[in-house]
């Protein structure tokens, strides 16, 4: 009885629930295509940067070629998160903006996970640019998706985010993560309300426990 | 609801006070000793310390068992009153100033008349028997005929309905904020799964990495 209880209360690393959730999603794809991923939340400070960027790794260990999006563009991208093995001095927002006709190789980063690359983001820019909902992004998309098995979007939050409802509706699907005693549930109902409507594919919910 | 469970806190503690704490009273009869006639042959002095020994021997047999066990019998059978000679002793207080004739027996009940009547029983036992014991004939008893209270209990019973109130308002604080906390944010997987039929992926604590 005492080994069984042992085994009830065992407690599971960061990397495994994560794993978790990748096989979940790897499920997923069985039931239709999956090559882009928005991780999204209600709040800022939900955790979405750090569930995007473990799942982007963990996928990338699968030995499938991964590129992460930092397509907050509220925020700078924490390259020491990351640990990016080559980087330029441009990132989404720059290659949006059309700053010297820039390439996406010239915003592409490597990081020391093969299999994972990053276009980070190192202009915080206003929601009235639009950047997301334009032309450029939507190529940079299609770009991306012939170049890379999975697109792990990092966004922003998705409630009064016009930026961030705009891009989940180019994704293959969306992943809504909400944190324990931080995450409002008057938002968390606003911002599943809004992906219903918007008719996007929610693969499902992580919980963050912090 | 605060002022619901104000009421009730009040109305709980205050009744508990009322069912458990009750008024003490004290009561108290007196043993005056009167000191023998002095003759020529007698030595003033002499009678002085015989009767400092007398009062002192009287005031520790007040409250010996060869007094309260009688006491308690008489109590008993006459006035149908049960109580223990142990009772009679925690309960009664023998005082005697130095000096003087007069010994104290101060007797502390819950009922007013009770606290009365333990202590003229005690004193007219005491005359009754005090003779036969150490040859004190001449002695006279003040019997009591009223009982004070001594713990303020009505007050006592006001402080706990007020502190029931007290604490019956803070508890409501407590469930408001409970409720308000656990009502505004998630808490759980169900608050999301069960409301809305998403599927519950996993759970991470970004602390952890």
């Amino acid at each position: 009885m005492l080994f069984k209880k042992r085994m009830n209360t065992k407690e599971i690393s960061f990397n495994e629930e994560v794993q978790i959730i990748r096989t979940k999603i790897i499920h997923a794809q069985e039931k239709q295509p999956i090559k882009s991923i928005v991780v999204t939340s209600p709040m800022p400070g939900d955790g979405k940067t750090t569930l995007a960027i473990s799942l982007a790794k963990s996928i990338a260990h699968t030995g499938k070629s991964v590129v992460y999006i930092d397509a907050n563009l509220n925020s700078k991208t924490n390259d020491a998160a990351l640990k990016l093995t080559s980087n330029g001095d441009y990132g989404l927002s720059d290659y949006l903006n059309s700053v010297n006709d820039l390439s996406y190789l010239q915003v592409l980063s490597t990081t020391e996970i093969s299999n994972l690359s990053v276009i980070p983001n190192y202009v915080i820019s206003n929601h009235e640019d639009d950047l997301l909902s334009g032309r450029r992004f939507l190529d940079l998309i299609t770009l991306l998706k012939e170049k890379f098995d999975f697109l792990i979007f990092d966004s922003a939050e998705i409630v009064d985010c016009p930026d961030t409802m705009f891009l989940v509706g180019q994704a293959d699907s969306v992943i809504l993560i909400a944190r324990l005693k931080h995450t409002l549930k008057s938002l968390t109902t606003r911002a599943i309300r809004l992906l219903q409507e918007l008719d996007v594919n929610v693969i499902g919910w992580v919980l963050n426990k912090s | 609801m605060i002022i619901l469970l104000t009421f009730l806190g009040g109305a709980v503690i205050g009744g508990y006070a009322l069912y458990q704490e009750h008024s003490t009273y004290e009561a108290t009869a007196q043993v005056l000793v009167k000191f023998p006639k002095s003759t020529e042959d007698t030595d003033a002095e002499q009678v002085n310390i015989q009767m400092a020994r007398l009062i002192s021997t009287s005031s520790v047999l007040l409250k010996s068992n060869l007094i309260l066990d009688h006491v308690v019998n008489k109590l008993n059978s006459k006035y149908n009153y049960s109580t223990t000679s142990g009772s009679l002793k925690d309960n009664t207080t023998v005082i005697n100033d130095q000096g003087s004739q007069i010994i104290s027996v101060r007797v502390t009940n819950n009922n007013k008349r009770d606290s009365i009547l333990i202590a003229n029983a005690i004193v007219k036992e005491f005359q009754s028997r005090i003779p036969n014991l150490i040859g004190l004939t001449d002695t006279t008893y003040i019997l009591a005929h009223e009982a004070y209270e001594i713990n303020g209990g009505s007050r006592t019973k006001l402080k706990f309905i007020v502190s029931g109130a007290f604490s019956g308002f803070m508890l409501s604080l407590a469930i408001i904020f409970y409720i308000e906390f656990a009502t505004r944010f998630i808490v759980d997987e169900r608050d999301i799964t069960k409301k809305f039929g998403l599927q519950f992926l996993g759970s991470i604590d970004t602390n952890e990495k």
